[in-house]
This record gives C-alpha cells, structure tokens and sequence, in this order.
C-alpha cells in the first residue's frame, strides 16, 4: 500500500478548509489549490481520480463488462485500483486541462455588438 | 479664449506612447493635435467647472424622474433592464466617472449637448497626455485637470478590494483606456485582473460570471455599453445582479440622449440647456436630430431651413430620434470645439477638448490640449 506525502500534507493543512468548498456538484475554479474526492464530476472534464490527480472520462474504477476490466487513471485493469488516496489535489497540467474543457462555463456571450468598433464616445 | 498655432515636440509621439495614448493617430492624421492649443481664462474654466457640477445634479433628479414616472419608453430601455436598474439606484451603486460635452464659446453659458455618462473616453488624453504637454511646454501655465489624483481617491473611497476590468479585444483606444483605469486602482491599493468582455464566461450551474481562470467576478469595470450588455446572449443573466458593474446600471439613464428633452421639460430655460424635444415641430426649422444612443457622432443630422445640411453615417436610430436646437459652436478658423468637463466621483474633475472642421463631432475629431494662466 502506498503513502502520499502530498495526502499527508493536504490533511495537515488546507484540506479542511478547502477540500469541502470545492466538493459538490457545482465546483468553483478547478486548480491546485482545490482538492477534489474520487469520481466528483466537473462537466466536460470529467471524473476526477484521486490518486492519478486528474480527471478522465470515465468514473474511478469503472467496470466494464464487455472487456471484464477496470478503469482507472486513463488505464484498463483487471483489479480495481486500491489505494488509500481518495482525495487529492489535481497536478497543474491536469488543472489547466480541465479548465479548459469545462463544459458549465460558456464563453463569448459578450462584445458581440461591438464588431470590433470602439466604444468611442 | 483663444486658439494658438504651436510647434509640436519633436518626439511628441513617442511622449505619447510613453504614457499610454497609443492611439494618437488617425488615418488621415493625428487625433492627438498639439500643433494647436487652446487658452482659457480662469473665469471661462470656473464657468465649465460650475455648468458640470450644476448639471450633473440636474440629470440626477431628471433620472429620479423617470423612475418615478416610469418613462422608461422615453429611453427606450428595455424592459428587463428596469429592474436592476431601480435597484442600482436604490442602492445607490457607486459611479466613478463621466463626461459633459459642452457647446462653449467663452461668451455666455457652456451649454449641455450630451453626458457621456456611461462609457466615457479620450481618458487618456485628458487625465495624462495633456499635462505632460503642459509640463513640457507651459510649466508656468495652469489646466483644469485633477482627474488623476481625483480617480486615485474615488477608487479609494469605492472601498472595494479587487475588481476586474474589461473592455473589447483589439481595440486600441478602449484597451488603453481601461489599462489607465486600472493603473489609478492599483495605486488606490485594489487588486485588479483583466477581462476581455468577449472572453467573460457565464457558469451556468453556479450563475456567476467568471474571468478565463475560472474566478468568479464580482466587481466589473466595463468600457462597454450598458444599452449592449442587455441586448446580447448574457444579457438575460445580468437580471439577477450577479455583478456589480462601474458604471452602474442606473448610469444608463444619464447617458441616454432621451434624459435631454426630460432636462429640458423639467428645467426650460435652463441657461446650461438647449432647448430639447423629442419631436422637431417646437424647434422650428434648424435643429440637431440625434438617436437616443449614438456614438462617435453616428446618424447625427444637422437642419437648417428644414434641410440636412450636414449628416453623419452609421447604423443607431432604431432606438428614436431627439431634437435639439443648434448650439452656438464657435469657429476658430474652421475648427469647431466641443469642451469634455470630466466629472469623478460627483464632481467636475477636468477638461478635455476636442475639435472638428465640421459642426458634428465625430470619431475623426481632433483632441487639442488647454490652459490657463492662473
């Protein structure tokens, strides 16, 4: 069984005051200062996954019955994924990625009157 | 007063560009003008001064009035509009900014063509460009400008502590101009961010407006018009005040060329005002016909004798028309100006003048700098 330091040092600090702010179905900002449980969604991000910090397409350790395997961490397994991190904050990259991707945030319904004029008055 | 031919900086672009006005230029020539200049006297600036203080009162209680009366028709906003409206005013939201066009020619009273009240600019050129000029070519000589400590102080007295600011993409002027904005907040000690408006992003399980790292927006200064806001995909979303904008919404009351012929019925005769209608019939035959909410000079038509004689292109009016009399715009050797009293925080703050060769002052108008001799 692994240990993560990172885990150790989220309990130890920031975790109580921000892993339950960023926890429910509407999260806020998705960054490495937010910690995120196994399988809370973010739409058009994903399932986060905690031990791989990051989220993917599908739950944690998705079973699917075609292939008889689970997924988890972008991979396919024939054993679900045992670890004791079910809560963790996602890497930069990973953060980055799905804040890009989120699909509860729409863009550019603003400025559209302006056609590139000025406001000049 | 009195306009002077002068011997432009050598550098006077690069002056320019140093402290912002990137924009100095038009096509066809510069917008910054400091081969001219113009020379008040004392008594002329205190008479803008006090026409800028007395008529920003007077538009305030002609906006109370249209609240009270729900004339809202007669601005033409939008019925989803009056709510946050009514409750920006009743609040009493904070405005930090705006600017009177004055028709003046030192004789006389300076007479209202229109508050810029919402999306003021030539910002810039006022608060910045203009001084260094006076500094590097008059130290000896006075300007009717304080608008840079003053917006230093009412981001201070705003009380808020951080805010972002928002203008279109690729647009010189309305980047530059929010940049200065910003600027004057930082130094008030408000953490600042930067928001295309087209970037801004609308949550919509949360139902806040959000920047492009995701942070939620709650205060927002937008160089972009309310009358816009409302009539775009967002605009729906604004209903329920999930920001508070500068200017506040209940600025598009004062920036709306509809309060004009309001100020003129509830204050006729009002040395500061032109006679103002929303119907040609009482001006006779020489009027001002402008769209209620036109910018750059747009779809401004000059009557004389019951014909156009002067006529701007663009694509406003749908919203109506109003009428207003000819102003008395003096002429300085083919050179019309319009005298901008900025207004921070409730109070005149300063001037900036821009000219034209032709009676409407429009997007290739010239900004010529001022003094005065104390």
């Amino acid at each position: 069984m692994k240990r993560s330091s990172k885990i150790k040092l989220l309990l130890a600090g920031g975790l109580a005051a921000g892993a339950l702010a960023s926890c429910g179905p509407n999260p806020t900002r998705v960054s490495t200062e937010n910690v995120y449980v196994n399988d809370q969604q973010v739409p058009g991000a994903g399932y986060y996954h905690a031990p791989f910090h990051a989220f993917f397409n599908k739950p944690y350790n998705f079973y699917d019955a075609g292939r008889r395997q689970y997924y988890y961490g972008g991979l396919w397994g024939s054993d679900p994924y045992q670890s004791i991190i079910n809560i963790s904050a996602p890497t930069p990259e990973a953060a980055r990625a799905a804040e890009a991707a989120r699909t509860d945030i729409v863009r550019g319904g603003f400025g559209s009157t302006a056609h590139g004029r000025s406001v000049y008055s | 007063m009195q306009r002077h031919t002068c011997q432009p900086r050598p550098d006077w672009r690069t002056q320019v560009e140093n402290i912002g006005l990137t924009y100095h230029s038009h096509e066809d020539g510069p917008y910054w003008n400091e081969s001219a200049c113009y020379e008040l006297t004392a008594d002329e600036v205190e008479r803008l001064e006090k026409a800028a203080k007395t008529l920003h009162h007077l538009c305030i209680d002609a906006a109370e009035a249209v609240i009270n009366h729900n004339w809202w028709s007669r601005l033409g906003i939008p019925d989803m509009a009056v709510p946050a409206i009514r409750r920006s005013w009743e609040r009493d939201d904070f405005s930090l900014y705006g600017r009177f066009d004055f028709a003046f020619g030192g004789g006389g009273e300076p007479q209202l063509l229109e508050y810029n009240a919402d999306t003021p600019t030539s910002l810039v050129e006022a608060s910045v460009a203009q001084w260094f000029w006076l500094q590097d070519t008059r130290p000896g000589a006075d300007q009717f400008n304080s608008i840079h400590e003053r917006l230093i102080a009412a981001w201070q007295r705003w009380g808020g502590t951080t805010i972002h600011f928002s203008s279109i993409k690729d647009h010189a002027e309305d980047i530059q101009t929010v940049r200065y904005l910003r600027d004057t907040c930082e130094q008030a000690g408000v953490a600042t961010h930067e928001v295309f408006m087209e970037d801004i992003g609308w949550n919509r399980n949360r139902e806040i407006f959000v920047d492009l790292a995701g942070e939620r927006i709650l205060n927002c200064f937008k160089l972009y018009p309310w009358e816009w806001l409302w009539h775009e995909e967002f605009g729906p979303n604004l209903a329920g005040d999930p920001v508070q904008f500068l200017e506040p919404a209940w600025k598009m009351l004062l920036s709306n060329k509809g309060l004009l012929p309001i100020l003129w019925e509830l204050f006729p005769g009002h040395p500061n005002l032109l006679p103002s209608h929303e119907n040609p019939a009482p001006l006779g035959a020489d009027y001002i016909r402008k769209p209620r909410l036109s910018r750059e000079g747009a779809n401004v038509t000059r009557v004389e004798g019951g014909v156009a004689v002067e006529e701007t292109a663009g694509d406003y009016g749908q919203e109506g028309f109003i009428y207003q009399a000819l102003a008395g715009l003096p002429d300085f050797d083919g050179h019309h100006p319009v005298f901008g009293v900025w207004v921070v925080d409730h109070e005149p703050a300063g001037l900036g003048i821009r000219e034209d060769t032709g009676r409407i002052t429009g997007n290739l108008s010239r900004f010529v700098p001022h003094f005065f001799m104390p």
